[in-house]
């Protein structure tokens, strides 16, 4: 099908008052001048707090009641709609747990609503700091209450999602951009297609779908009804928490997909993936309450979303109590250690266990992991959580003579002369070669051998290890003495403890990852090396198959 | 204040030597221009990007010529900005003949069209590799000759003109595989109605399976 002549493409064009911003900001630092204050009606613009797919929120402050405020900036597509009834009644709602909106007015032809400032992150932010159950219920319910108040006046989210939802400081969850998002009864004249294109990293899961420029939701979060373009209501809001709900205390989304389209399908069809480990422990009771919520079909969902919370609230009380205070993470720590790798990194750095678990906020119930049995040979050796064995195993088709293995043996010797000298034994018929990092085994069958051969590279990762950690749990002590000096020691001395272990133990874990990142990198050289090497003793032993039975005429080769 | 007659080079020189009029008058007449530059690339941060090209222009001001225009050098000085934004961000350096913008994984959010040809072709420019997508924007939307583009590269004019070419062609074709619905991309920009009837569609036939 021959191409339509391609017409030249036009510089995408940015809303005035986003250029205007940018100029200004942008000139300030570089000139370092104070620049005329932006405004927005009547409040004063202090900076750009996000991009969403509506439009540009600011941070502003309102002069007269000496408030700071959020300012969200609608696209002027979005402007010119009338105002709906729903956002009529969402300026009448008042809920601690729905953001408030203090005034809707004009600005250069765009649209921009006025509402609380939130001082604090999102939902997702938020539950990212590795949160208890109990806390993750606490929050929810509190999210639920504001989404039942704006139901109880006629309005339905459409788009709920942890990226709505704001968690303050004060740990109060605020629902955010309810009902804005409706689309008008009829396509308006000239409507720009507006699509916030793939935001990064996250691909199709994170997409808004569009109709005529109107947001309709994000396809991870939107129920079934709403991905067959059904009209929404207060249900579809519910599903949409349920998903969040899930994905928070299991660690991922219930429905997925490559793309989009396979997500669709998932959600319509209801076939629900339960996750490999939880997250956290989930009582059978939410797990019930998940699933009802879930349903594919509106009617056997729970009937509205108080039903719902009455049961969590009902079973609040019986899950785990909450975790002693403890300060914010500094660094979000990876909460996957088993209790094996606590006590080794523990040992790495001198804490006793209790001390390192207690920083790093551990419950009682960690899952031991089984350490791997020592044997001669351990081809799925592991330490810390990584594969500290690369192994290489090739199946021959003719036994081999023992002058071969032997032979086999002794150019490995030569190969690794470097490393370090190797034994060599017969172990019944097998050949066994050991050398202190590399194994050779060959081991001959019915109609041929297998050789095999091992590279622990446990040791590597050990010396690795002190190292980096030592090196960062340096860093920690810099930068403990520095805080230190802010502290009252004579005050706070718990505080100043955990604080101290805090800040250690995430250096601890800093240096952890970076000696992981390196041994994996060691790992895969390793792993191609040994796979050459076995590639040369097949070869070997494949030589004196097709060569005279006495003397293979063959020479050693020189070591690498 | 008047308006000020004098050449880039001879403001770009002024601000060198430290007169920050010189520098605020440069900074205005170019600022649209780089804006523009980081508009389809990234999706946040324009403001440090921005920021950096302009200091980035002083800090390497020993290799302006200044019988070369300013606009080439600083669009040069741009480039690299955004080589290093990508390069620290994947802690290796960029390929900008091999990776595009799609593959780095960052995408610009919100980007404004005017309508459905032209989201596409935004796209379809994110697609191509990095080095032909700048070669195209500049060709297009700031009218640069192949001389100009040729400085900007830092290659001679035949391996400019040869870029500008091959970048057209590989624009038209993710152009033609987008609107010809040969990727997911496309799926998003669909209207809901067609969406949901295959949806629809699909589903009845896999339950009658």
């Amino acid at each position: 099908m021959p191409s339509e002549a391609l017409t030249q493409p036009t510089a995408p064009a940015a809303p005035p008052l986003e250029l205007e911003r940018l100029r200004s900001a942008v000139k300030s630092r570089l000139f370092q001048k104070t620049q005329e204050p932006l405004r927005i009606g009547r409040f004063r613009v202090l900076r750009c707090i996000g991009q969403g797919g509506m439009g540009m929120v600011f941070a502003a402050r309102d002069d007269e009641l000496q408030r700071t405020v959020a300012i969200k900036l609608l696209r002027p597509e979005l402007s010119a709609a009338r105002l709906t009834d729903e956002a009529k009644a969402l300026a009448r709602l008042s809920h601690p747990n729905v953001v408030g909106i203090y005034d809707v007015g004009e600005h250069e032809d765009q649209r921009f609503i006025a509402m609380e400032y939130v001082d604090g992150c999102t939902l997702g932010t938020w539950l990212r700091g590795g949160r208890s159950l109990h806390e993750i219920l606490e929050v929810f319910i509190a999210a639920g209450r504001g989404l039942a108040a704006a139901h109880n006046v006629g309005l339905v989210h459409r788009d709920f999602k942890p990226d709505n939802v704001l968690v303050g400081r004060d740990g109060r969850p605020r629902i955010l951009d309810f009902g804005l998002a409706r689309p008008p009864d009829r396509p308006l004249p000239g409507a720009l297609i507006v699509v916030p294109s793939l935001p990064e990293g996250c691909d199709a899961e994170e997409t808004a779908l569009t109709r005529n420029g109107m947001l309709l939701g994000t396809p991870a979060y939107m129920a079934p009804e709403q991905h067959l373009g059904e009209p929404a209501d207060a249900r579809s809001d519910q599903f949409s928490f349920a998903v969040a709900l899930y994905e928070a205390v299991y660690g991922s989304r219930p429905f997925r997909g490559d793309d989009i389209r396979t997500l669709s399908l998932a959600i319509v069809r209801g076939t629900l993936q339960r996750p490999a480990t939880p997250r956290v422990e989930v009582p059978p009771w939410l797990d019930a309450v998940l699933h009802r919520a879930l349903r594919v079909s509106p009617d056997s969902r729970f009937s509205t979303i108080d039903a719902l919370l009455e049961v969590l609230v009902k079973h609040l009380g019986e899950s785990m109590p909450a975790t002693p205070h403890r300060p914010e993470p500094v660094l979000g720590y990876d909460d996957t250690l088993s209790l094996e790798e606590v006590r080794d990194v523990a040992a790495q750095v001198g804490l006793g266990e209790a001390d390192a678990r207690v920083a790093l906020g551990k419950q009682a119930a960690l899952m031991p992991r089984p350490s791997p049995s020592g044997v001669l040979l351990s081809p799925a050796g592991q330490h810390f959580r990584m594969d500290t064995a690369a192994s290489s195993s090739i199946e021959l088709t003719h036994r081999p003579s023992r002058n071969t293995m032997v032979l086999m043996a002794h150019e490995l010797e030569i190969a690794e002369a470097r490393r370090g000298k190797g034994h060599t034994q017969f172990i019944g018929e097998s050949l066994a070669w050991t050398s202190p990092n590399l194994e050779l085994r060959v081991l001959p069958k019915a109609n041929g051998a297998t050789i095999l051969l091992v590279s622990d590279l446990t040791r590597a990762l050990k010396r690795r290890l002190r190292v980096t950690l030592a090196l960062t749990s340096f860093g920690g002590f810099m930068l403990f003495a520095a805080i230190a000096e802010s502290l009252d020691p004579s005050g706070s001395d718990g505080r100043f403890i955990v604080a101290f272990l805090v800040i250690l133990i995430s250096e601890v874990l800093l240096g952890w990852r970076l000696a992981r990142a390196l041994h994996r990198q060691h790992l895969a050289q390793e792993q191609a090396r040994i796979d050459h090497y076995n590639h040369r003793l097949a070869a070997l032993a494949e030589a004196e198959r097709t060569g005279p039975h006495e003397g293979l005429g063959y020479v050693p080769s020189q070591s690498k | 204040m008047i308006s000020d007659e004098r050449s880039d080079v001879d403001l770009f020189g002024a601000w060198v030597a430290g007169d920050g009029e010189a520098g605020e008058l440069l900074f205005e007449r170019h600022f649209e221009a780089i804006a523009r530059f980081f508009r389809n690339k990234v999706d946040r941060g324009h403001d440090d990007l921005i920021q950096k090209t302009f200091l980035g222009c002083v800090e390497a001001r020993s290799r302006f010529r200044g019988d070369a225009s300013f606009r080439t050098f600083l669009f040069a000085v741009a480039r690299n900005v955004l080589g290093k934004h990508y390069r620290s961000a994947r802690r290796s350096p960029i390929e900008f003949r091999e990776v595009s913008i799609h593959d780095l994984g960052a995408s610009p959010s919100v980007v404004y069209a005017r309508d459905q040809q032209q989201l596409v072709m935004l796209s379809a420019l994110r697609r191509i590799p990095l080095e032909y997508q700048i070669v195209l924007e500049l060709h297009y939307w700031e009218a640069m000759t192949g001389a100009a583009i040729a400085e900007v590269l830092g290659v001679p004019l035949g391996t400019a003109k040869t870029r500008i070419r091959r970048a057209k062609q590989l624009l038209a074709a993710e152009y033609e595989e987008l609107v010809s619905g040969g990727s997911t991309v496309q799926a998003t920009e669909t209207r809901l109605d067609t969406w949901a009837r295959s949806l629809r569609k699909e589903l009845f036939s896999s339950e009658s399976t």
